[in-house]
């Protein structure tokens, strides 16, 4: 609960940078004028979702290979008529 | 290798057999990872997946789950006075399917639930031994039987002792640590039809009315030895006693022939894929060679975890961490098994056996006139 008068100033200042923010369904839109001071505009260079995900580091090996990705056993039920293990 | 080494035939690696907590299964890596790897952390990460595929735990396949509903209901229902004749179980079946394993793995249960239901010293403070076993030999003499029994005991007095003094101190072994069950593997090695051989038979029979213990037995072919033989008369008529007494549990090899005999191949296979450590191990990696691993190995338990044990250690050393036909046509496993499969690979390639589940064994066609 915001009580002070300093407290409420904030709040309003950072409700108004929220607002700020391109919504999801906004950002087809072309020419939006609502990009936050810093970021690239629709058009020019990769959405700010696609930047963050770039940032990601990249492992090279065999891992990157899709024929050695595969689902975790334990999750399917291909195992399920395995016997079981005695401890 | 890691670990320490044991007997079983001593109450010192019985009790560390009994007593050791299920193996950790080796993290699972990918090839990428793999390659990652220091020298040391890779060799290190070998040789774990060395051992673990060498010792991974005992699936309880439906032979060896019949097994031990039957050992159970003979050990548990062998309640009698010691002034009465208790029953015994003997798994007789061919080698290489599991007769010891089944054994011993049942005994380690009965053990662990005696320790925890009575506690580790008896009333009077001695040491509780649920369960003793001892492993015959060649030779075995009826003096050797009873010395193998007190040693497991790790009683002082077997070397000097005569063959009477040892049943006598085996006797004491056996009350004092209030053991309950006695396992007798090897029993083979006894031949009815030699005189040492039904000596060593008619003490077993001494040793089933002295000791107030359940006794388990395990042997290859006993049925032909004549260890069960019944409607004997004369001098051997002591034999026909012999099959009154014991209960013979058979352990039979996996079969393809019927859909049920398939179903339980595959549930073999897939039990033993999901126990594998090898980066490129994938879902019906071994269900994918069924009827290639029935043909190795016979449907022989113990030939084929050899198979896939060796078969894993050669995958990892060269690098394909995966198994397949070619992998496994490069390991050689037990004389029998090798001898087998030539019949068996004519028949899986005439289309009369298929082991995969929810596949009907085709009659082969009818040659070209």
């Amino acid at each position: 609960m915001v009580t002070g008068r300093r407290e409420r100033r904030m709040a309003v200042r950072l409700a108004s940078e929220r607002a700020a923010v391109p919504g999801a369904a906004d950002q087809e839109a072309p020419g939006q004028a609502g990009w936050l001071p810093g970021t690239a505009g629709p058009g020019a260079d990769p959405l700010p979702e696609d930047v963050a995900l770039r940032t990601v580091p990249a492992v090279a090996g065999d891992d990157d290979d899709p024929a050695e990705i595969f689902d975790d056993p334990a999750a399917s039920d291909f195992y399920a008529d395995a016997f079981e293990i005695l401890e | 290798m890691t670990g320490p080494l044991y007997s079983l035939s001593r109450k010192e690696g019985w009790r560390r057999y009994v007593e050791a907590p299920a193996r950790q299964r080796p993290e699972q890596l990918a090839a990428g990872q793999l390659k990652r790897l220091g020298d040391a952390a890779r060799e290190d990460y070998d040789e774990a997946r060395h051992d673990w595929h060498a010792n991974f735990g005992i699936m309880r396949t439906p032979q060896l789950g019949a097994i031990h509903d039957e050992l159970e209901l003979i050990v548990s229902a062998g309640r009698q006075d010691p002034d009465r004749v208790r029953g015994a179980a003997v798994i007789d079946a061919l080698p290489g399917l599991g007769k010891t394993t089944a054994a011993n793995t049942f005994a380690r249960g009965f053990d662990r639930a005696q320790m925890r239901r009575h506690g580790p010293l008896t009333g009077e403070g001695h040491e509780r031994i649920p369960v003793f076993r001892v492993g015959l030999t060649s030779n075995t003499t009826l003096r050797t039987l009873n010395r193998m029994i007190c040693e497991f005991y790790g009683h002082p007095g077997t070397s000097r002792a005569s063959a009477a003094q040892l049943a006598s101190y085996a006797l004491d072994c056996v009350l004092s640590c209030q053991t309950r069950a006695g396992i007798i593997d090897d029993l083979h090695f006894i031949d009815p039809r030699r005189k040492d051989g039904l000596d060593v038979s008619n003490h077993l029979k001494w040793l089933a009315n002295e000791l107030p213990v359940t006794f388990i037995y395990a042997g290859v072919g006993l049925a032909g030895r004549g260890l069960f033989a019944e409607g004997l008369t004369g001098q051997s008529a002591v034999l026909a006693q012999t099959g009154r007494r014991w209960t013979r549990l058979e352990l039979p090899p996996f079969e393809v022939v019927s859909e049920q005999g398939r179903q339980h191949w595959q549930g073999l296979l897939k039990a033993t894929e999901r126990q594998l450590v090898l980066a490129r191990c994938r879902p019906g990696m071994l269900t994918g060679l069924a009827d290639y691993l029935f043909e190795r190995t016979s449907g022989h338990i113990g030939s084929f975890i050899t198979l896939v044990t060796r078969g894993c250690f050669k995958a990892i050393r060269t690098g394909e961490e995966t198994l397949t036909a070619a992998l496994l046509d490069q390991v050689r496993i037990d004389e029998a098994s090798e001898q087998a499969r030539r019949q068996l690979a004519a028949a899986f390639a005439a289309g009369r056996l298929s082991a995969s589940s929810g596949t009907r064994s085709r009659k082969p066609k009818a040659a070209a006139s």
